[in-house]
């Protein structure tokens, strides 16, 4: 076997693609007929030093381009939002949908599903940015990293495909009620959901092609930059739901429903916290095996 | 020069060969060590994922070309690649100042 053939195997070993190892083989050939005596390392040390370079880019990438696409769906849920909400003369909350009579009520789960799922992708897509920006001048991030860029990535994106899958159906419940929405939800979701879809391959490529370098990722704590050890992840989530539900009761004040604002600053606190136990080691705010 | 002692300057290094003129990833090894007297001598393999890395952050371009019926990858330095081998420079230029006065 020689050094070229050694060193293509290492590169598919590392998750190289094979149209960048095609080119890598090409360069290291090209440079062994230049001098056959060079001394280029070892095969396994090159792919893993490959491996580390353009892992390391991918994985911070796809999560900058993960949370961009992510911004504009918020962009997008957001209008619906405000606009639904001027149609109806006041804030949309639980209190409205429940004593309107013109809503289905196999369609309160489906919007409850698109409320978390919504909650899930921001969160998620944020944390992912947070993180790719803490490790913007790494040269080399570790395993553990990437892999939670590409967790958080693709939680992200899968969420809010989730949640605009909502929208078109959304338009045939209630578009005769809010017609503002029916524009957006006809078109901006389907166009959103192809978008967020359409990053999840770049999300596998980054799953594939992993830095090599050891070393542990860091929590919530290392995402905030904080240092002092009482301000654990766990109790960090504590206090934003606590945050979220006097935000959401303030809201609910100002839009003259108290009781829609405790509804749902109650939902979505509960929420935050839900969705830390559940999605807090995997999304790594909290010490897991990857980190 | 051991190749430790490179490290953070490589790609400076890397951006003021290729703004000279296009190159290939050999040339660019041979060049650092003719410009160097030889004290620059990488081990060689290590230029490549350099090279890759600043082509993905946009510093530098590559295309293919044809020599003696070989393919071969030439590396083109970008606008942004040129503002950062000024950045590089400067940050050289205090470094070494300011080393030189401790050391002097």
């Amino acid at each position: 076997m020689t050094y070229v053939d050694s060193l293509e195997a290492e590169l598919a070993a590392a998750g190289i693609p094979a149209r960048r190892r095609a080119r890598i083989v090409a360069e290291l050939s090209d440079h062994l007929h230049e001098n056959p005596e060079a001394e280029l390392g070892a095969p396994r040390d090159l792919a893993r030093q490959f491996a580390d370079e353009l892992g390391t880019r991918l994985a911070r990438g796809t999560a900058y381009r993960a949370f961009a696409v992510l911004a504009v769906a918020a962009v997008v849920l957001a209008v619906m939002f405000f606009s639904g909400g001027r149609t109806w003369g006041g804030w949309v909350g639980y209190g409205h949908y429940r004593s309107s009579g013109y809503l289905p009520s196999w369609w309160v789960p489906m919007i409850l599903v698109c409320f978390i799922s919504a909650q899930v992708a921001l969160a998620s897509g944020g944390l992912a940015l947070l993180r790719a920006w803490r490790l913007r001048r790494v040269p080399v991030i570790t395993a553990a990293d990437a892999a939670i860029l590409n967790r958080r990535a693709a939680v992200g994106l899968v969420c809010g495909a989730i949640t605009m899958t909502v929208l078109p159906i959304t338009h045939f419940v209630v578009g005769d009620v809010i017609p503002r929405w029916n524009t957006l939800a006809v078109a901006a979701g389907p166009a959103l959901i192809v978008l967020l879809l359409a990053m999840l391959p770049d999300v596998l490529r980054a799953a594939r092609l992993r830095p090599t370098r050891e070393g542990p990722a860091g929590d919530l704590t290392a995402d905030l930059a904080i240092e002092d050890p009482r301000a654990t992840p766990g109790r960090i989530a504590v206090v934003l739901s606590v945050v979220i539900v006097l935000v959401m009761v303030a809201v609910g004040v100002r839009s003259d429903d108290l009781y829609d604002g405790i509804l749902r600053g109650a939902f979505d606190g509960a929420a935050c916290l839900v969705g830390f136990a559940v999605l807090g080691q995997y999304l790594g705010l909290r010490r897991s095996g990857v980190n | 020069m051991k190749a430790e002692e490179l490290k953070g300057h490589l790609d400076g290094l890397i951006l003021a060969v290729v703004s000279r003129e296009p190159v290939h990833g050999y040339a660019v090894i041979e060049s650092l060590k003719s410009r160097s007297g030889g004290e620059l001598a990488l081990p060689e393999g290590t230029v490549y994922p350099a090279l890759h890395r600043l082509e993905a952050d946009g510093l530098l371009s590559s295309e293919w070309s044809v020599v003696g019926g070989r393919r071969r990858r030439v590396y083109s330095i970008t606008k942004r690649g040129t503002k950062e081998l000024g950045v590089s420079r400067e940050r050289w230029r205090v470094f070494a100042t300011t080393i030189e006065a401790v050391l002097a």
